[in-house]
């Protein structure tokens, strides 16, 4: 399978992030942002093509291996933040998304599983596979909304913390407190449903596949916690008025768990990718 | 920076019959002014009840929330003038004389051109008080107080004082306040469209910031002072709702902003108080700036997560950005009004040359005329071309005789030395009326 594509955009985000990291070196953020941005659209564009090239080759939706998932997750972030800069336009979030974007991608080509291509999942007899391709897709759409949720908590921490030590001098603005605290809400109110659903499909296809002895896998527990700390989040948000700090502290210990879960993946034994 | 310094140049001229006598916030402090102030704020009756005082002729009364003063037409001696105050005022003034100034002839063109350049107050550059002026002036009209010599100055400071707003830096530099917390809530809100003020203390820094606030898109103007009438007032204008005092902190929740320049004692608002409102606010952010000195809003309040509270220290980099351009800005408007004071004094010399270099000329163009005439009968008939060369050579001995006293008499003028010399050019070139009257009747009888 040829990575040409997803070699060409990886290129243009390791571009996009040197350039922005040497402009911000030198105090021009303004022009930092904007090429993180130019370059992440182009970049985009590119990974676009190569996970329709991937699907093409593999004859099947592209995220059986860690190489297919993590390429269409690290598009399916681009794609996300460049959705949200249009309504929002949130200064700075493309320089925080950017070195996750490069990562994936970067790991998607160089990572461990890059070089299997045994086109397989661990499906039971009559089992279908689109089960699997919405559980991946949902969960995924689910993982990106907390992933936006948890830039703009990070963001959030750093303007709130310019805020109370130096109120004259930001050096650079941020985005507003306000907006960036809605951004965080919107971005968890999406993920959440899309989350929950992959992750119902997800049991539900375990259990076929595995029945109770699933439960006990190290990737679903993770999972599961996710869910819950995600839900007590959104709670606490919605009925407690969690807002600025104390929300995006939890927002990132969610991401933390959503982290985990991603990574448990090496050692699960009913819960990987194809090797 | 000295409100009056020294004139640049001392003038040996006649200066205008011109008085300025009052108090402003360089001289007294705000209790000391609020004792001062009229009894209503209504300029046209204080003006009306200076008209009714003996041996006033010209008048303006600008009573203002920094200053009030009179500016008079004439030379009224200092017992007239300390009479004058209490009169516009409506009551008794019991304050020490030290308070008081006076400025008289150069020194009082100077002090309204700087007021109405807004270089005497204390928002260097702030854009209320030439309209203040005008209000005073037109009160000053209605009142039949108006005097030629007072018009005329007022009407030169105003058109300095519109050129001197010009500059952006001066005139920008009235907003740092207002620009400070425009920018703090910036970072925190992103836009005011739908934000709610709570302005505590309605004095002029407050009306200032609160102005611009407003004009930048601030939804609510929440208007708390301890004199209710005047939160009312600026409630009026501002399109905002006044509170009182004691509704404060029943209030406070609804504000995105509080704003705090007021006097108090002790805090108005502390920390576990404001938590409470945090917690009606159900966390949203609020951002607090209090620039009253002692502070009104506990210190502690910052500590509290969504609450991001600003002394006029904090605000220090954003104000002293404007500081400097307002210096720069001020410098360069006080050079350009000494300037203006000094043409304007020039003009005013000229002005009262410009009969006596009238009735030179018509003088030595009548005596022209008569020796012409005298010159036609004694010679008979003569050609067109001797008429030309005649009217030709007494035109030039004429011109060239009147040069050297006209040009000096303008040069001295110009260098506010003419008051001596008018008199002595009349008395020289004999333009007395009853000379010229004199003159007419000779004439009448030689013809």
């Amino acid at each position: 399978m040829s990575l040409f594509w997803e070699r060409v955009a990886l290129s243009l985000y390791s571009l996009g992030l040197i350039v922005a990291l040497a402009l911000l070196w030198r105090r021009h953020a303004e022009r930092a942002f904007l090429i993180s941005r130019r370059l992440m659209v182009a970049g985009f564009i590119f990974q676009f093509v190569s996970v329709v090239e991937m699907g093409v080759a593999a004859g099947h939706f592209p995220i059986t291996q860690y190489s297919e998932a993590a390429n269409l997750l690290a598009l399916m972030l681009t794609g996300a933040f460049l959705l949200v800069y249009r309504v929002y336009s949130p200064r700075g979030l493309s320089l925080l998304l950017l070195p996750l974007v490069f990562l994936l991608t970067f790991t998607s080509i160089y990572g461990p599983a890059g070089a299997a291509h045994t086109p397989l999942l661990h499906a039971g007899p009559g089992i279908d596979n689109v089960w699997i391709y919405w559980h991946v897709t949902l969960s995924f759409l689910g993982i990106v909304g907390l992933t936006l949720a948890v830039a703009c908590a990070m963001l959030y921490l750093w303007a709130e913390r310019s805020l109370k030590q130096h109120p004259a001098n930001l050096g650079w603005r941020l985005p507003p407190l306000e907006t960036l605290d809605r951004l965080t809400y919107v971005s968890l109110l999406s993920g959440f449903p899309l989350l929950t659903i992959g992750l119902l499909i997800g049991f539900y296809r375990a259990g076929l596949q595995w029945g109770r002895a699933g439960l006990s896998d190290p990737k679903i527990v993770l999972a599961l916690m996710t869910w819950g700390l995600y839900l007590i989040l959104l709670f606490g948000r919605w009925a407690a008025h969690w807002r600025g700090r104390r929300a995006a502290w939890f927002t990132i210990v969610c991401f933390l768990a959503a982290v985990a879960t991603w990574m448990a993946s090496s050692f699960s034994r009913l819960h990987d990718f194809v090797r | 920076m000295n409100p009056n310094p020294a004139p640049i140049r001392p003038d040996a001229a006649p200066e205008p019959a011109l008085v300025v006598y009052g108090l402003s916030h360089h001289t007294a402090a705000v209790d000391v002014r609020e004792r001062a102030a009229p009894l209503d704020a209504d300029p046209a009756r204080g003006t009306a009840r200076l008209a009714e005082a003996p041996g006033v002729e010209g008048a303006l009364l600008l009573s203002t929330c920094n200053r009030l003063e009179i500016w008079l037409a004439g030379q009224p001696d200092a017992g007239q003038l300390a009479a004058l105050l209490p009169c516009a005022a409506g009551h008794a003034i019991e304050i020490a004389a030290e308070h008081f100034y006076e400025y008289r002839g150069r020194a009082a063109v100077r002090h309204i051109f700087r007021v109405c350049a807004s270089l005497d107050s204390r928002w260097v550059g702030e854009p209320q008080i030439l309209g203040q002026v005008k209000q005073a002036y037109q009160a000053s009209h209605r009142a039949g107080l108006m005097h030629p010599e007072l018009e005329s100055a007022l009407q030169r400071a105003f058109s300095v004082a519109k050129r001197l707003r010009g500059d952006p830096e001066l005139v920008g530099a009235s907003a740092s306040l207002g620009h400070a917390a425009v920018d703090l809530a910036g970072g925190i809100f992103g836009s005011l469209r739908d934000k709610t003020v709570l302005l505590l203390g309605a004095g002029k820094m407050g009306q200032l910031a609160a102005r611009y606030l407003r004009r930048q898109g601030a939804r609510r103007l929440l208007i708390a002072n301890r004199t209710r009438e005047r939160a009312q007032a600026l409630a009026r204008e501002l399109e905002g709702e006044s509170l009182g005092w004691d509704e404060i902190l029943r209030r406070t929740a609804e504000a995105d902003i509080v704003l705090a320049c007021a006097q108090a004692d002790g805090y108005v608002l502390d920390r576990a108080r404001m938590a409470a409102v945090l917690h009606a606010r159900r966390q949203r952010p609020v951002l607090l700036l209090d620039l009253s000195v002692p502070r009104i809003l506990d210190p502690a309040i910052h500590s509290l997560e969504n609450a991001f509270l600003y002394n006029v220290d904090d605000l220090r980099v954003e104000l002293d950005r404007h500081r400097e351009q307002r210096q720069r800005a001020a410098a360069r408007a006080e050079i350009q009004t000494e300037e203006e004071v000094d043409k304007y004094l020039r003009r005013l010399h000229s002005r009262d040359l410009t009969p006596t270099l009238r009735a030179l000329q018509a003088k030595a163009e009548d005596l022209r005329q008569r020796e012409l005439q005298r010159l036609r009968a004694r010679l008979g008939g003569l050609t067109p071309e001797q008429e030309q060369a005649l009217d030709d050579l007494t035109q030039g001995l004429m011109r060239k005789w009147l040069h050297a006293p006209l040009a000096g008499l303008r040069q001295a003028a110009a260098d506010g030395q003419s008051a001596g010399l008018i008199e002595m050019a009349e008395r020289l070139f004999d333009l007395t009326p009853e000379a010229t009257k004199a003159d007419e009747a000779i004439h009448d009888v030689e013809s």
